[in-house]
């Protein structure tokens, strides 16, 4: 299998990176990881660039799908991993047939490695953040709480409204920060509102959105992917 | 020109206006989910919904034919028309005929999209709306918020207000009495009445008839009392027979209010006696085009119930009127794109962080993301700042070229690297959330 840091993985939180491949290699996957940066390219696509996108795309189907090519390819991020499965096709036809293969860290935990295998303790008290991506662009929602059910200690406390989106949406808070913001905000008052320790999620660009703002708030909260409750 | 984000940050700024759409929108969606949840079998009637506006994309031309031929046999006058000006023209030469004065109106999103009602003031024709939400963005001179609640960005009190300085309201905030006023008002507009001007929800292929829905009685009141009828609307409403209404009547109500049925299902088949006219003014234009282009035809398979609206993260913040547009919401992206490509804000299409909540929702499954996501191909040119597309072009060579990429990485560990992240169009970004990109590890 090979590892897809994604480009906010490699650049900006690396930690989430070194856990994923620790976590992997203890569950006895042998991990290739192209060198370099790589870059689904999702933030020109969404931002309307389609060249842009298009020669990201490319270059990583280069990167992740060369000879040989692997079973899985596995990326701690839902909105990298639904950008592959739903966009490529369209944009590197030649992939077409192996975009299947591509997936999020949690999937391929659920769907290939079981849940039994997993184990670990982490007693506090958590609160998920879903994300748009895992929930209505990957059609998850139970794979990550069944995965963090396991950790021994662990109290997981329910969302409100985790169907409600924190406000990143990638270049739109690039275009849109004031949006962006009051987005987040009114995401913090709604569905993390709330006595725990710990805020979640498969998705490393909500986390530094919804870390950003609950730090502005005063907020004592950690805000770490969760495969950094699976590794500590 | 004005953009959405200057729009937006005015929204921003009224607490007031916040704090409505907050408590309104939460009302509708929870109104909403609730239904769904009651309604045995929605999922598949939601299904059936969308089958049968696929049909009307594909077959329209035909059951349009059809519709006009059958209309024109049962005595409904059709006047197609190309252009929103056109549209106009055909309704005012109509009253002119007729020599009418005094106009009630049931809530129609043509009419709006036309520009009517300015266009027959100006003709020294009176007006009134007799929706009660349309009527109250009447009174305050403005448009509606949302397609199927026009009031969604007002509190009562607010209501109670412009009822007391425009008519000498002198009542409570309740909504009984705010109610009851209005009904007061506007059954004097129908008495003296001499047209009524509708929209239409279906016109059905099959039958040649109207099918107009709504919870207040007025429709039927603004359709029935005066001698002349005119129904504005535009030729995808076009369904193919009562099987395909049935499928739809199922899910409107559903989606727009979380209602099982609309309290009303007006059906027109006709001028009802020799005295009486109805006449159907038909818009056309440009919307033949986009029902042959397959990248845009998804747009108007949708059937105006306004629950993408309701539900997006964006519209709950800054309401309908921050879109500049007729047609707000997610659906008023592409709409306004299509139909007023120089008039839309440039940036419009940047409105939604795609979370695809208006795609769950949408009772006819139009794509709405993948329907953005194109808007968002033919605008980024003039939606974009040139920095960020110039750092979208650099972002693209570092992320492509491997020296770029190691030049890139030594300036990443140089002592640069933190002042060139909060600069550009990260400014607003890092700035605003007391970050910079560098920091995002956990402390």
């Amino acid at each position: 299998m090979r590892l897809f840091a994604t480009c906010l993985g490699d650049l900006f939180q690396p930690r989430i990176v070194h856990k994923t491949r620790r976590l992997l290699e203890q569950l006895g996957y042998e991990v290739d990881q192209p060198a370099g940066w790589h870059c689904c390219g999702q933030v020109a696509y969404n931002a309307g660039r389609i060249t842009e996108a298009r020669r990201m795309a490319e270059h990583w189907v280069d990167a992740f799908f060369r000879e040989p090519v692997p079973d899985f390819v596995v990326a701690p991020s839902a909105s990298c991993v639904a950008m592959v499965r739903e966009r490529f096709p369209d944009l590197v036809p030649r992939a077409r047939h192996l975009v299947g293969r591509v997936l999020e860290l949690s999937e391929f935990l659920h769907d290939v490695v079981g849940v039994e295998r997993i184990s670990g303790r982490f007693p506090h008290r958590v609160r998920i953040h879903y994300s748009c991506h895992y929930l209505r662009g990957l059609g998850r929602r139970h794979e990550i709480l069944r995965i963090l059910q396991r950790l021994e200690g662990i109290e997981i406390q329910p969302t409100p409204e985790a169907e409600l989106c924190c406000g990143f949406g990638g270049v739109f808070s690039l275009v849109l920060p004031e949006l962006s913001l009051a987005m987040a905000e009114r995401k913090v008052a709604r569905s993390f509102d709330g006595d725990f320790e710990v805020l979640t999620s498969p998705d490393p660009g909500c986390l530094m959105n919804l870390r950003g703002v609950l730090r502005r708030l005063g907020r004592p909260v950690r805000v770490l992917h969760f495969v950094e409750l699976l590794v500590p | 020109m004005k953009r959405f984000r200057d729009t937006a940050r005015e929204a921003l700024r009224h607490p007031e206006l916040r704090r409505a759409l907050d408590h309104n929108t939460r009302v509708s969606v929870e109104k909403r989910r609730r239904r769904i949840a009651e309604t045995p079998g929605y999922a598949e009637a939601s299904r059936r919904a969308a089958r049968a506006r696929r049909r009307m994309l594909r077959e329209h031309r035909t059951l349009l034919q059809q519709w006009i031929q059958r209309a024109r046999s049962r005595g409904i006058q059709v006047h197609p028309v190309a252009s929103a000006g056109e549209a106009r023209r055909a309704v005012l030469r109509i009253l002119e005929r007729h020599g009418v004065r005094r106009v009630v109106k049931s809530k129609s999103m043509i009419t709006e999209e036309i520009g009517l009602n300015p266009a027959l003031e100006a003709a020294g024709i009176q007006v009134t709306e007799t929706d009660l939400g349309e009527w109250i963005v009447q009174l305050l001179g403005q448009r509606p918020s949302h397609i199927t609640a026009p009031a969604l960005h007002l509190r009562r009190h607010e209501i109670q207000h412009v009822f007391h300085e425009k008519l000498g309201y002198s009542g409570s905030e309740d909504p009984r009495e705010l109610a009851a006023f209005a009904r007061r008002y506007l059954r004097q507009r129908f008495l003296e009445a001499e047209a009524g001007i509708t929209g239409a929800n279906f016109l059905v292929a099959e039958t040649g008839g109207l099918v107009i829905l709504e919870n207040e009685g007025n429709a039927g009141f603004t359709l029935a009392w005066p001698r002349l009828h005119v129904a504005v609307t535009s030729v995808e409403k076009v369904v193919a027979d009562h099987g395909d209404l049935a499928d739809l009547l199922r899910v409107l109500p559903v989606a727009a209010t979380g209602q099982r049925q609309t309290a009303y299902v007006r059906f027109v088949q006709g001028p009802i006696s020799q005295d009486r006219e109805v006449h159907v003014v038909l818009l056309h234009g440009p919307r033949l085009d986009w029902l042959q282009d397959p990248d845009w035809a998804e747009t108007f398979a949708c059937i105006r119930c306004g629950a993408c609206s309701t539900e997006c993260p964006v519209y709950q913040i800054v309401g309908g009127h921050a879109y500049a547009s007729v047609y707000s919401g997610p659906i008023g992206i592409p709409l306004s794109f299509l139909l007023w490509p120089d008039e839309a804000l440039p940036d419009l299409a940047y409105a939604c962080t795609l979370c695809g909540r208006c795609v769950g929702v949408c009772p006819v499954e139009v794509p709405l993301v993948d329907l953005i996501l194109r808007v968002r191909q033919r605008t980024a040119s003039r939606a974009l700042s040139p920095l960020l597309k110039g750092w979208l072009r650099g972002w693209t060579l570092m992320m492509t070229s491997p020296p770029v990429q190691a030049m890139a990485r030594r300036l990443l560990r140089s002592p640069l690297a933190r002042p060139l992240s909060s600069f550009g169009p990260f400014r607003a970004w890092t700035r605003e959330r007391g970050l910079s990109f560098f920091e995002g590890e956990e402390p």
